[in-house]
């Protein structure tokens, strides 16, 4: 059996009461205060019993009763009785009593007189010396264990062994077993109950009894007060970050700390190019995976890696660490070679361009590497043939014939990606070489019907060539050694160790590192020199090829497993290539390499509810951040504040705008702006005397916690956590200024008036705090607050306790606000900036949505054919060549409703004309071209020139814009030209006017 | 107190001695031979004790103490669960429970799930459609236990749906 308990809990007294007595062989783990032990309950409850494995006894007085029966097996209901009695009506008034007095120092005297009150029954009962007639059975320790913090030491209800002589004889009994005597040795050591605190705390008070007490008329006045006191239990989030307890042990190191802690306070590093590693310090050597340079990184990209990494660097900075942050663009492989085709220049000169747009990116956003490379430089070749080399030499390397697409066009091989085709299991006719959008199954290039070249659509033929392979199944003892020693003592993702797992798994196979292209590392073995290398054999290679360019010196980061630590960055598509393929690189080269320690791997930000495209235009990518006017470090904050750490997270402007709001200004800025505000109207700039009170040291220890929790987090890499750390900090410091009013104080009697100083001055001391917590993420901002403050440049260190930079009698600077409010209005236009066009439909609407040029031109196209066939007619042109025009005027028209989609919208003015013409031509057309079948050939004949004719006059004149009374005059001659052909050609007149009616409205 | 002479009538014991003590509203039955039991489930306990269905108090020790404990739980934390925040903590956990369990103790119901039942009796009552999907497995238990004890015990059915009829929640 198993149990779990936190430190000096009490409740854990009867539970190893028991085991001792009984002798059962146990094992006793110590959790944290607030560890959760049983899966299904979703607050902390200790102790806890593990019966057997994933059995769990969650109720002290159960399992004390189990382990006894396993002993002696009972079915007292009497016992059943003691134990309901404890739980249900002892429990919460001992709780809440030892608590009151343990922890808040001031005892609740409701609780007591309820305790007394149940002592006086418990006294009566034990009339008859013992509780049950089983002895030593589970009610005796039960109750013993419960009251025995209330009868000795700190807690101990003065006189109650004159009160209850009953129990005081029953009590000494049990007291005097062995067995209880080890349990005391074990939780409260030394018989000191004010060990028991700090699981008092935490450990969740019982529920106090329901209404039906208050219906009682002897009780009625005090549950009311009962009830009356319940706000104060359950606090509103914003009052409880003050009144949160802390220990004295807490108050008293904050205390010290504040006093004379900067003694101790470490001198900040300084950071002298070229970092190398130094025996005796903690060496980080930190990497953020190298982004693909045919691209503009968006700010998904941008979170997934470099910014996560350089947050962590700026801390490891910030305390003191000697750590190395290096990145660089990844620039060989197909990709590039493809797009430095399309754009007609070589891949050298795609990849100087972007290279540049990066390394822009990454400035505006102030990434401070200590290098950023590019994999296109000599050091990565050497490095990488010298890897491949030692693989070579060791046995790793095998070769195999592989068959392939080459297309006859192009004269190359075609990467997958580069072949489109048939899918053979499903049938999808766009099927890509690499996996079937149809059916989502995962294909290979030679197994797609009908392959074609996404280039060129030329039909490729399969080739076989020769390749090389790295020996994976014969590192893979190596990995897992090293993996598991990793995955222990590392800080791993739950992410990166999951998919490294499954990968393992799935059994590692041989993977080919050699591809037929020319833009890559050319590799260097006889009998493959035209191929290059598989550009993810060379791309983590990049790392030591940029640390080779920072410094000559790199072997000392890059083959020090001893002393270095690797931290990776990357987005969780990445892992296999940097916990498996690369490890397995280094581990098979065999050269004391540094391998991976820790891997960071972040899941996907989304961009709102979709997804980031470049090519739909959805989403802000790098360079387009900086049009937005909002400065960099809001970006920053905010995309760590959504960090996607443990589960895909999204981008949202109105969570920006709300963030941006409601914690930097209204929080953060505001705080450490009033704080200095006051310093600089009310005390001349100048940091006052403090005379610090008990409640400011219980504000240090509040601020000491949170400090030592942003460090656990920030150990972690749980950026997002210790961002929330900064943020109570200055909530309490927000809350700290409330409760004191220095505004008030200032304006009151002289030692108001110095009061008023230690409040301020303590803020500002705050602040300073602040300002270099906040420096991993927002840099800009931290040195406007430091600017603001003129801290000595030596607070730049993160230490794990709060002390006092800014002594009385500093000067700070001017300050002012920090933060920006971001407007709604501002909001709606960079959503509806980077919303992007929706997602491309099929077919014909697609060239109408995104073509209204084309549409433009043709509808010209057909006017100018309507006026050509009209004046053919008024000129009484040749039938022939009429009706060719004609036969071209119905063409283009039918072009035209295709390009449109059938049913043209109305509404726009462009398609309200349209839909004009549209009506009126068929009827000019049809009554040039039914003429022919009319009754009378040569009155149609003569009528349908006179109507074109004074068709022409009539749009002439609208044209020329007319007076509206002359127009209207010709148009009703035209219409009863018009009647009069329709009656020639047999026709309804009626109709016809009906519609030029309406076509006269809409006019 | 109506819930134990339910219990009574359901077990086929008499419960005529059992009464309420004025002043603390806790249970007492006089059992005989001097024995005095107080509180609702040792007065349980003991109705089962006298009944003739000794399998709800569960067959191994273990079984019998993590009765116990749920019984514990129903008195401690089902019945002090007013507040909005405690009621879902219960629903919460006791969901999360039988995720993996078709009755509270074992593979037959046993007290404990009369006795939750009874308890959880006025929070199902309360809970929306909604509500009931989140907490499908419960309610799953739930719509169970009524299925073999309401009518016996004269408690009215609540009614749950049988498919999802809301769509997903999050994202």
């Amino acid at each position: 059996m198993k149990l779990y308990t936190d430190r000096g809990n009490f409740k854990s007294l009867k539970v190893i009461a028991a085991l001792e007595f009984t002798g059962l062989s146990y094992s006793l783990t110590e959790c944290g205060l607030e560890e959760r032990v049983v899966p299904y309950l979703s607050g902390t409850s200790l102790p806890v019993l593990e019966v057997s494995p994933q059995r769990f006894l969650f109720s002290p007085n159960t399992a004390t009763r189990y382990i006894l029966n396993k002993k002696c097996d009972e079915d007292d209901p009497n016992i059943d009785k003691w134990l309901e009695w404890e739980s249900v009506q002892l429990q919460p008034y001992l709780v809440r009593y030892l608590v009151s007095v343990l922890v808040h120092k001031k005892p609740d005297t409701e609780s007591l007189n309820r305790l007394q009150q149940l002592l006086k029954f418990l006294n009566a009962e034990l009339k008859s010396k013992s509780l049950t007639k089983t002895k030593d059975c589970a009610a005796d320790f039960v109750l013993w264990a419960s009251l025995f913090p209330v009868f000795k030491g700190a807690a101990e209800i003065k006189g109650w062994e004159g009160q209850y002589s009953n129990i005081k004889s029953w009590f000494n009994t049990i007291n005097n077993l062995p067995c209880c005597q080890t349990a005391l040795d074990k939780v409260i050591h030394g018989g000191d109950t004010t060990c028991l605190k700090a699981s008092l705390n935490t450990q969740p008070v019982p529920l106090l009894e329901t209404e039906t007490r208050q219906e009682e008329p002897v009780q009625k006045s005090k549950p009311q007060k009962v009830k009356m006191e319940k706000p104060s239990e359950t606090p509103t989030p914003e009052e409880s970050l003050l009144t949160k307890e802390a220990s004295p042990e807490e108050i008293q190191a904050a205390k010290e700390s504040w006093l004379t802690g900067k003694s101790k306070f470490p001198k900040p590093r300084e950071r002298k190019h070229p970092i190398l590693p130094k025996s005796g310090e903690r060496n980080l050597l930190i990497t953020s995976a190298l982004p693909y340079v045919n691209n503009v990184p968006h700010l998904g990209n941008i979170i997934g890696c470099v910014l996560s990494a350089d947050v962590f660097s700026r801390y490891c900075r910030l305390r003191n660490f000697n750590c190395l942050y290096i990145c660089g663009t990844d620039e060989y492989g197909t990709a590039t070679e493809t797009k430095a085709i399309e754009e007609g220049v070589t891949p050298r000169e795609i990849c100087d361009k972007y290279n540049k747009i990066h390394a822009e990116i990454y400035d505006w956003f102030n990434i401070s590497f200590d290098k950023f490379s590019r994999t296109s430089i000599p050091e990565q070749t050497k490095i990488a043939q010298d890897i491949f080399w030692k693989l070579e030499k060791n046995g790793f390397i095998s070769r195999d014939s592989v068959e392939q697409l080459q297309c006859q066009q192009c004269l190359r091989f075609l990467a997958d990606r580069f072949v489109e085709g048939t899918c053979p299991l499903c049938g999808f006719d766009d099927a890509r070489g690499d996996q079937c959008d149809g059916c989502g199954k995962l294909l290979n290039a030679i197994e797609l019907k009908d392959p074609k070249c996404k280039v060129c659509k030329g039909i490729p033929q399969v080739k076989s060539s020769n390749h090389l392979f790295l020996d994976l199944p014969k590192i893979e003892d190596k990995l897992k050694a090293h993996l598991n020693a990793q995955f222990d003592k590392g800080i791993w993702t739950n992410n990166a160790r999951v998919i490294t797992n499954s990968w393992i798994r799935d059994g590692l196979k041989p993977r080919c590192i050699s591809r037929d292209l020319k833009w890559g590392i050319p590799v260097p073995l006889e009998g493959y020199q035209d191929k290059v290398f598989y550009v993810w054999f060379d791309a983590p290679i990049g790392y030591i090829s940029a640390t080779a360019s920072y410094t000559d010196r790199w072997e000392q980061w890059w083959k020090n497993p001893k002393q270095v630590e690797l931290y990776n960055f990357l987005g969780k598509d990445n892992v296999p290539f940097h916990s498996v393929i690369f490890p397995c690189s280094l581990l098979g080269a065999d050269d004391n390499f540094t391998v991976v320690n820790h891997m960071s791997a972040t899941e996907y930000l989304n961009y709102e509810d979709t997804k980031f495209s470049k090519s739909r235009g959805t989403g802000v990518f790098g360079h387009q951040a900086k049009d937005t006017g909002i400065p960099a470090d809001i970006f920053r904050f905010y995309l760590l504040f959504v960090r996607p750490e443990s589960q895909d997270s999204s981008f949202s402007w109105d969570d920006f705008q709300l963030k941006n709001n409601s914690e930097l200004l209204n929080n953060l800025g505001n705080f450490i702006n009033r704080a200095l505000m006051f310093v600089s109207n009310s005390f001349g700039g100048q940091i006052q005397e403090m005379t610090l009170t008990p409640a400011d040291f219980h504000l240090l220890a509040l601020v000491n916690r949170e400090l030592a929790s942003y460090i656990d987090n920030m150990e972690q890499i749980k950026l997002r956590d210790s961002i929330r750390n900064i943020l109570s900090i200055s909530r309490l410091g927000n809350q700290y200024m409330q409760a004191n009013k220095p505004w008030v104080l200032v304006k009151g009697s002289e030692s108001d008036k110095r009061r008023a100083g230690t409040v301020v001055s303590l803020s500002a001391n705050l602040a300073t705090l602040l300002s270099v917590l906040v420096q991993p993420y927002m840099p800009a901002v931290s040195d406007t607050i430091q600017g603001q403050l003129r801290t000595p440049p030596q607070c730049n260190v993160i230490y794990k306790e709060f002390v006092c930079q800014l002594p009385p009698g500093h000067k700070i600077g001017k300050p002012s606000p920090l933060f920006e409010k971001i407007e709604t209005p501002k909001i709606q236009e960079l959503k509806k900036k980077f919303e992007g066009k929706p997602a491309p439909q099929k077919n014909a609407s697609k060239a109408s949505a995104g073509n209204p040029e084309e549409t433009q031109k043709l509808t010209d196209e057909v006017a100018a054919q309507g006026n050509l066939v009209r004046e053919l007619k008024a000129k009484k042109a040749e039938k022939a060549v009429v009706t060719e025009e004609v036969a071209k005027l119905l063409a283009l028209k039918k072009k035209l409703a295709d390009l449109m989609g059938e049913p043209a919208p109305a509404g726009g003015k462009q398609n309200s004309k349209l839909a004009k013409k549209e009506s009126k031509k068929p009827e000019v057309s049809s009554s040039g071209t039914t003429a022919n079948g009319a009754v009378d050939n040569q009155e149609v004949e003569r009528l349908t020139e006179a109507v074109s004719k004074q068709g022409l006059l009539v749009r002439d004149l609208k044209s020329q814009k007319a007076e509206k009374s002359r127009i209207d005059s010709e148009v009703a001659v035209l219409l009863d030209l018009k009647r009069k052909l329709a009656v020639a050609q047999g026709q309804d007149p009626e109709a016809l006017t009906g519609g030029k009616g309406k076509k006269g409205k809409k006019k | 107190m109506d819930e134990l002479n339910s219990l009574a009538s359901y077990l086929g014991v008499s419960s005529g001695k059992l009464v309420l003590d004025a002043k603390e509203q806790i249970p007492v039955l006089k059992a005989g031979n001097g024995l005095t039991v107080r509180g609702l489930v040792s007065v349980a306990k003991q109705l089962v004790r006298q009944s003739e269905t000794q399998e709800l108090k569960g067959t191994t020790a273990e079984e019998r103490a993590a009765i116990d404990q749920w019984l514990e739980y129903r008195v401690v934390q089902v019945d002090r669960s007013l507040q909005e925040k405690d009621v879902s903590t219960v629903l919460r956990d006791t969901n999360a429970y039988l995720s993996h369990h078709v009755y509270f103790v074992g593979y037959q119901p046993t007290l404990a799930d009369i006795i939750l039942y009874l308890g959880l009796y006025r929070i199902f009552e309360d809970l929306t459609f909604m509500e009931k999907q989140k907490y499908v497995h419960v309610c799953r238990w739930f719509s169970n236990m009524q299925s073999l004890f309401a009518d016996k015990m004269s408690k009215k059915h609540i009614a749950f749906q049988r498919n999802k009829i809301f769509s997903g929640t999050g994202h």
